[in-house]
C-alpha cells in the first residue's frame, strides 16, 4: 500500500524538518514495514509547465511533430514529438528540458532529431512519476506556465510503500488515517478529527435497502445523491490518487476512492437510473455469471454475495461493480453505498474469482462496522466541495444486522511485567494506551481497559494482545535481553539423530559416497518405467509442472534423475539420500489429538546409487561397511525373481535381520539402466531407516589378544566359473576349529585357463587359543583342505 | 666395595667407547647393564652392607648406572650413522608431487548447517525432534490459531493433497509446535529442523521445497526480555561473531506479541547494500511470545505458563553462509554443486 506523507500531514502535525526516513524507521520499528521512501519531488526540478504555441509537421518525417513551446524562459523551447495523439496548440503539458534524468530513469538529452534539434521532451505520467500511468496531464488553462510541475501537481511529496503482508491483522490500518494515528502515538502527537459536515437531507425520494443474508451483510448504509455533473476531478484530487498509484476516473468514482484511501472504507456509486425502483437487495446466489465494471464476464462461484436491485445483481458485493450500473458520463443522480461485509464471504469470492480489488482486500479483513457512518458523512461533505450543485436526495438508508462489540480488558501490570521482562511505569502504559484511543480505568493493580471499535472486529481482545500494543509503542529497542531463569532439565537422548549422523559419517567420511537432497515430488517420467503404478502414490491437488505432481514413494526415482544428470559430467560417482518416502498404508502421525485416524506412511528411507563397472560390488561394500559399523546382525540372501520390474534378479541380495528384510541391493536391470543410464551398470540399495534404528548396535566387546602365534597359508585355486565364494569359504572353515578366518585376497579370469574357469587365491589363518601350532600340523591341515576342495569343486591348486 | 664399584665403571667406559660396530656395542650393554650383566650383578651385593652405608651405595649404583646408558645411547647413534651410510644410500623423491588421494565423500551442505545448529541448541538443553512432512490441516493451521477462514492462509502458499480433505504438505516446521507440547507438556525446550513446502513460482531464490528450523520454550513466565536474549546467543553462534540485532513487529497468528527480528546486514555492516535492499537489516528470525491459544491446543494453561517461538530459515542461512545465490542448485543433486562441500 501506498501511503502520501503530504496526505498524512492533513491529520498530524508532523514537524516539518523530520526526516522522512527517520519517520519511515519509526513506523518500521512501531507498527508496519516500510518497505521503500520514495521522494517523488527528487529529480523533477527541469519539469516545466509548457504551452504549445505552434505545432508544425516534421519536414523529414511523417510520424514526427515539432512543437514550438513556451516554459516562460528567455526564448521558447523546441521539442521534436512522436505519435502523442490529440496535443494540440494552446495546450498545457509538462515538458523537461534537456539534459534531465527523471525519477524513472529516463535521460533527456539535446539531439537532433532527422535534422531537426529537440530540447526537451513532452511527459506522460509514466515517464516521470514512478508508478505513473501512461496518460498525459492536461493542465488546467489557469496554471502558471513555465512553473514547476512538481509544485503545481503536489509532487514534492513522500510515499511510503508499505508491505501488505505486515497489515493482515490490521483492517484499521488500510487508509491514510489510521496510519496518521500510529504515526500520532509514535511521536507523542496530537492526531485531529476527520473534518465532516452534518448531512442535510435535500429531498424526499423514497430509497429501500433491503438485506436478505445479515450474517454476510452486518450493516448496510446507503444514500442518494442528486445534481451530480460528471466531469474531471479537480486538479489536486487527481494529483493526491496519481501519487499512490490510483487512476483518476471522473469526480464522483475519485471520491469514492478518496474516502477509501483516506478511511480504508471501500464505498460504491451506482447510477440511479439503473437501479429498478430504487431498491437495493443484498443475497447471495450462485452460478451467476455476471460482468463486471471492467468489461470482463465473471462466473460466480456458489454463495457469492451480491449487490441487486429489484430484478437483476448489480455489483459483486465489496469486490467490484458491475457494468449495467456503473457511473457514466451523463449520470446525474447516484446510490452510494458504504456497508460491511462478512469477510470470510468476500475472501472465498474473491479469491474463486481471481479478483483481489482494493476492496476485497480491506472487506476480508474484518473492517469496524462503524467505519461506514465516518464514511458517509465525509463522501457527503466532499462531495458538496466538489459539486457544488449536488444534494442530498434520500433518507441515509441504515440496515444494522450487528451488535456493537464492547471488548474490556483486564490487564494486571504485574502481568506486563512478567511478559515484557521489564517494568515500564503504569502512567507510560496509559499513555500509549490512550494515545491508541484505547480507553483507560485504573483500578488498583489493575487496568480495565476499553478496546475501540476499530481494534475490536478480530485484532485485540486478549490481554497478550495489549502487551503488543505497550511494547511496541514503547519501543522493542528498550528492551535489552535477560537470559530466562529455569530449572535444570536433562534433554533425552535422541537415538534417531545419533544414528542418522553415524550413518551419515560412514557413508560419506568411510566410503566417500556424496549426499543428495532430492525433492519429495516425481512424475510419471520416473514412476512408470520402473514398473510403479501412479494408484500407488500420493497425488498434488495443486502443482506447477507435471515434474511435481506425485510424492515418491522411493528415493530410486529422483536418484535416477540425478544418475542422468550426472552422466552428462562424470563417469562413475556414488550417491546416497536420507529422507521421507510416501505410500498409501497408514502411517504413525496422527490427524489430530481429538480422533484416532492417522496421516500416511512416511517412512524414513536410505538409499544409493553408484554407477561404474564394478557397480554391485561397490554398493556391497557400501552396505557391508555401512550394516558392520552399526553392528547391525545380518545377512545377505540372494532372491529368485522380483515383482520389481527395475531389479536384476540375478544380482540382487535382500538385506535380513532377524528373519525380516530390512532393504535389498541389486544392479538395476538393463530395461532400467538402457533408459537412464545409457547402458552403464548401476547399483542400487536401499534400507528402512527405522529398522537400522532398532537394529544397530553399541555392543563392541574387547576380544583377549591371542597368547600363541598362528599361522598363515596361501592358497591359490583354479575352479569352474560359476562356483560361489561363499561355498569354498564355507568349506575352508569346515574343515577344522583351527581354522580362523579365510581371506580372498585376488581373483582372476585369464584365458589360459579356459573360458569358463577362474582362479582364486586367499589366506588361510590357523591358530589355537591353547597352544603353539606345528608346522606339521598345519601343513597336513592345508592338504586335507586342498582334498576336499578338489573333491567338491574340482579344484586345482595353482 | 665403593672401590670395585668404581674400577667396574671405568673399564665400561673404556670398552663402551672403544666399540666399532653395533654389534659389538650391544654386546657390552648386555654384558655390564643385562640381567645377568656385572654391574648388575655387583648391585645386588647391597645387601651384605652395613645400613648406614646402603643408601649411599645404592645411590652411586644409579647414577653410574645412568651414565652408562647415556653414554651407549650416544655411541648408538655414532655407528648407526656410520653404518647406514655406508650400506643404503638416500632415496631422491619428487616431493612436489601430490599426496595419495583418499577418497572424500560430501554431506549437503544443508546437513552441514543442520548439524552444528543441532548442536548449539543441545548445548543449551533443547531437544531435537523432526515431524511429519505430509501433515494435516489441523496441526499445521488450525492448532496455531489460524482458521479456515484466516487471511493469514494467504501468507501460506499450501500444496493440498488430492482426494485427502484436510492433508496438506508442510508450510512450515511450525506444524511440530502443538504435537510437541501434546506429547511433552511443559517445562519444555525443542527445536525442528525440517523439510517444508510452498506451493511458489520458482527462481533463484524461491523454490517449492526449503528447510525451517523452529525453536520452541515454554516455561514459567517467559518474557520479551528473554527471548531477545536468547535470540542473540543463538545467532551469536551461528554467525560466529557478535551481530546487532532489531525487534520490529511482525505479525504471525501463533504468537502474541510477533516480531521480525533483523540482523545487521553481514555484507555491507549496516551501510546499505543491494542483499539488504539498502535498508542496512536482513529479516532472519521471525519469532514471538506463543500465542495464548496454540498453548491451551496443546493443553496447557496460559496462565500457568507461557513461551517463545522462533523460525530460522535454515535454507537461507546455509546460502547465507556459503554464498549460494541459486536457491535451485539444493536440491538439484548436481555433483559439481555438492562435492564443494
Amino acid at each position: 500500500m501506498k501511503v502520501s506523507l503530504n496526505w498524512l500531514k492533513h491529520y498530524v502535525d508532523i514537524p516539518a524538518d523530520f526526516d522522512p526516513k527517520e519517520l519511515a524507521l519509526k513506523l518500521t520499528m512501531s507498527t508496519v514495514e516500510v518497505e521503500e521512501v520514495i521522494d517523488s519531488g527528487e529529480k523533477l526540478s527541469d519539469l516545466y509547465v509548457g504551452h504549445i504555441i505552434k505545432i508544425t509537421k516534421h519536414p523529414d518525417a511523417d510520424k514526427l511533430w515539432v512543437a514550438e513551446i513556451d516554459i516562460k524562459s528567455e526564448e521558447t523551447v523546441q521539442v521534436v514529438f512522436g505519435s502523442m495523439a490529440q496535443v494540440k496548440e494552446g495546450d498545457l503539458v509538462p515538458i523537461v528540458l534537456a539534459p534531465s534524468t527523471l525519477p524513472t530513469g529516463i535521460k533527456v538529452e539535446k539531439q537532433k532529431i532527422r535534422g531537426v534539434l529537440s530540447q526537451g521532451m513532452i511527459c506522460l505520467d509514466s515517464e516521470f512519476m514512478v508508478g505513473g500511468e501512461e496518460i498525459l496531464t492536461y493542465f488546467p488553462p489557469d496554471t502558471k506556465v513555465g512553473s514547476l510541475v512538481k509544485e503545481v501537481m503536489d509532487l514534492d511529496d513522500v510515499i511510503y510503500e508499505i508491505e501488505n503482508k505486515s497489515l493482515t491483522n490490521r483492517p484499521d490500518l488500510w487508509g491514510h488515517y489510521g496510519i496518521a494515528r500510529e504515526i500520532a502515538a509514535i511521536l507523542g502527537l496530537k492526531l485531529k478529527p476527520v473534518e465532516v459536515a452534518n448531512v442535510k437531507e435535500e429531498g424526499k425520494t423514497e430509497f429501500k435497502v433491503k438485506v436478505q443474508d445479515p450474517v454476510n451483510c452486518p450493516r448496510y448504509m446507503g444514500v442518494m445523491i442528486g445534481g451530480i455533473t460528471i466531469e474531471p476531478s479537480p486538479f489536486w484530487l487527481q494529483n493526491l490518487l496519481k501519487t499512490i498509484g490510483v487512476r483518476p476516473i471522473n469526480n464522483v468514482v475519485d471520491l469514492t476512492n478518496y474516502v477509501m484511501m483516506e478511511l480504508g472504507q471501500p464505498l460504491h456509486a451506482f447510477d440511479r437510473r439503473q437501479i429498478t425502483k430504487d431498491t437495493i437487495i443484498v443475497k447471495t446466489l450462485s452460478n451467476q455469471k455476471f460482468t463486471t465494471l471492467d468489461d470482463q464476464i465473471r462466473e460466480l462461484s456458489d454463495n457469492a454475495l451480491m449487490i441487486n436491485d429489484q430484478t437483476k445483481p448489480v455489483a459483486i458485493a465489496g469486490i467490484m461493480g458491475g457494468q449495467n450500473s456503473e457511473v457514466v458520463d451523463d449520470t446525474t443522480e447516484i446510490i452510494v453505498e458504504f456497508a460491511n461485509f462478512n469477510p470470510v464471504n468476500i475472501r472465498k469470492t474473491s479469491q474463486a474469482l481471481g479478483l483481489r480489488t482494493e476492496g476485497a482486500v480491506r472487506h476480508e479483513k474484518s473492517l469496524d462496522p462503524l467505519l461506514t457512518e465516518l464514511a458517509l458523512k465525509r463522501f457527503i461533505t466532499l462531495i458538496k466541495e466538489i459539486i457544488p450543485s449536488s444534494k442530498v436526495i434520500s433518507k441515509a438508508v441504515d440496515v444494522v444486522n450487528f451488535k456493537e462489540k464492547e471488548i474490556i480488558i483486564n490487564l494486571d501490570l504485574d502481568f506486563v511485567e512478567r511478559r515484557i521482562g521489564q517494568k515500564i511505569a503504569k502512567k507510560e502504559i496509559i499513555k500509549i494506551l490512550e494515545s491508541l484511543e484505547f480507553t483507560v480505568k485504573e483500578q488498583a493493580s489493575q487496568l480495565k481497559v476499553k478496546v475501540p471499535s476499530f481494534r475490536a472486529t478480530r485484532d485485540i481482545s486478549l490481554p497478550e494482545d495489549l502487551i503488543e500494543e505497550i511494547a511496541r509503542i514503547y519501543g522493542y529497542d528498550y528492551i535489552e535481553g535477560k537470559m530466562p531463569m529455569v530449572s535444570m532439565a536433562h534433554p533425552e537422548f535422541n537415538l534417531e539423530r545419533f544414528i542418522e549422523r553415524k550413518i551419515k559419517n560412514i557413508l560419506v567420511n568411510n566410503c566417500g559416497l556424496t549426499e543428495v537432497y532430492n525433492y519429495s515430488f516425481t512424475d510419471t517420467g520416473y514412476i512408470l518405467p520402473l514398473g510403479l503404478k501412479t494408484e500407488d502414490h500420493w497425488q498434488l491437488k495443486n502443482y506447477f509442472s507435471s515434474e511435481q505432481r506425485y510424492l515418491r514413494s522411493s528415493l530410486l526415482s529422483n536418484l535416477l534423475k540425478n544418475l542422468t544428470d550426472n552422466l552428462r559430467f562424470f563417469k562413475e560417482f556414488d550417491l546416497f539420500e536420507l529422507g521421507r518416502v510416501f505410500t498409501k498404508e497408514t502411517g504413525e502421525f496422527k490427524i489430530n489429538n481429538q480422533e484416532d485416524t492417522f496421516l500416511a506412511q512416511q517412512e524414513k528411507h536410505l538409499a544409493g546409487l553408484s554407477v561404474g563397472e564394478d557397480a554391485f560390488y561397490k554398493i556391497k561394500g557400501i552396505v557391508e561397511t555401512l550394516l558392520g559399523q552399526l553392528e547391525v546382525v545380518y545377512e545377505f540372501r540372494q532372491i529368485e525373481k522380483s515383482d520389481k520390474k527395475f531389479i536384476n534378479p540375478l544380482s540382487c541380495l535382500e538385506i535380513i535381520v532377524n528373519e525380516q528384510t530390512i532393504g535389498y541391493l541389486t544392479e538395476l536391470a538393463s530395461e532400467t539402466i538402457n533408459e537412464f543410464s545409457d547402458g552403464k551398470p548401476v547399483g542400487y540399495w536401499q534400507i528402512s531407516f527405522n529398522q537400522l534404528l532398532k537394529f544397530s548396535q553399541d555392543n563392541k566387546k574387547y576380544q583377549p589378544l591371542p597368547k600363541f602365534p598362528g599361522i598363515i597359508y596361501d592358497l591359490s585355486i583354479i575352479v569352474p566359473l560359476n562356483t560361489y565364494w561363499a561355498d569354498i569359504r564355507q568349506e575352508v572353515l569346515e574343515t577344522s576349529s583351527l581354522v580362523q578366518k579365510v581371506q580372498l585376497f585376488d581373483i582372476y579370469k585369464i584365458e589360459k585357463l579356459g573360458p569358463d574357469k577362474k582362479s582364486l587365491a586367499f589366506h588361510i589363518y590357523f591358530s589355537d587359543s591353547k597352544r603353539t601350532l606345528t608346522a606339521e600340523e598345519t601343513s597336513k591341515l592345508r592338504d586335507k583342505i586342498v582334498k576336499q576342495l578338489t573333491k567338491k569343486f574340482k579344484a586345482e591348486v595353482r | 666395595m665403593f672401590d670395585q664399584l668404581t674400577k667396574l665403571k671405568e673399564k665400561a667406559v673404556r670398552e663402551i667407547k672403544n666399540s666399532k660396530v653395533l654389534k659389538e656395542l650391544h654386546n657390552l650393554e648386555v654384558k655390564y647393564l643385562g640381567r645377568k650383566g656385572e654391574l648388575t650383578k655387583l648391585l645386588r651385593q647391597v645387601k651384605d652392607l652395613a645400613a648406614e652405608e646402603k643408601p649411599k651405595f645404592g645411590q652411586l649404583g644409579n647414577e653410574i648406572k645412568e651414565e652408562l646408558n647415556q653414554l651407549i645411547s650416544e655411541i648408538k647413534f655414532e655407528l648407526n650413522k656410520k653404518e647406514k651410510a655406508g650400506s643404503s644410500k638416500e632415496k631422491w623423491l619428487d616431493v612436489t608431487l601430490p599426496g595419495r588421494k583418499f577418497i572424500k565423500g560430501h554431506l549437503h551442505p544443508n546437513s552441514l548447517i543442520q548439524y552444528q545448529l543441532e548442536d548449539v541448541f543441545s548445548r543449551m538443553g533443547f531437544i531435537i525432534l523432526e515431524g511429519p512432512e505430509l501433515e494435516s490441516e489441523y496441526y499445521n493451521f488450525e492448532a496455531l490459531n489460524i482458521p479456515p477462514t484466516h487471511p493469514a492462509r494467504d501468507m501460506q502458499d499450501t500444496f493440498f493433497i488430492k482426494d485427502k480433505t484436510g492433508w496438506v504438505m508442510r508450510t512450515h516446521t511450525s506444524n511440530m509446535q502443538v504435537r510437541t507440547i501434546e506429547k511433552y507438556q511443559a517445562p519444555l525446550r525443542a527445536v525442528f529442523p525440517g523439510r517444508c513446502f510452498r506451493y511458489e513460482a520458482t527462481d533463484v531464490s524461491h523454490d517449492t521445497t526449503f528447510y525451517q528450523l523452529e525453536g520452541l520454550m515454554i516455561d514459567k513466565d517467559i518474557s520479551i526480555d528473554n527471548l531477545i536474549a536468547v535470540m542473540k546467543v543463538l545467532l551469536k553462534e551461528v554467525l560466529k561473531r557478535e551481530v546487532k540485532i532489531r525487534l520490529r513487529p511482525g505479525y504471525f497468528p501463533f504468537v502474541e506479541p510477533g516480531f521480525e527480528l533483523d540482523v545487521n546486514c553481514l555484507i555491507c555492516g549496516g551501510k546499505g547494500c543491494p542483499v539488504c535492499k539498502h535498508s542496512g537489516w536482513v529479516e532472519m528470525v521471525p519469532c514471538g511470545l506463543v500465542h495464548p491459544n496454540v498453548l491451551k491446543y496443546g493443553g496447557l494453561d496460559p496462565k500457568e505458563w507461557s513461551g517463545f517461538a522462533f523460525g530460522l530459515g535454515l535454507t537461507r542461512l546455509v546460502m547465507m553462509k556459503y554464498g549460494i545465490d541459486d536457491i535451485r542448485l539444493l536440491q538439484s543433486g548436481d555433483l559439481r554443486f555438492l562435492q564443494q562441500f
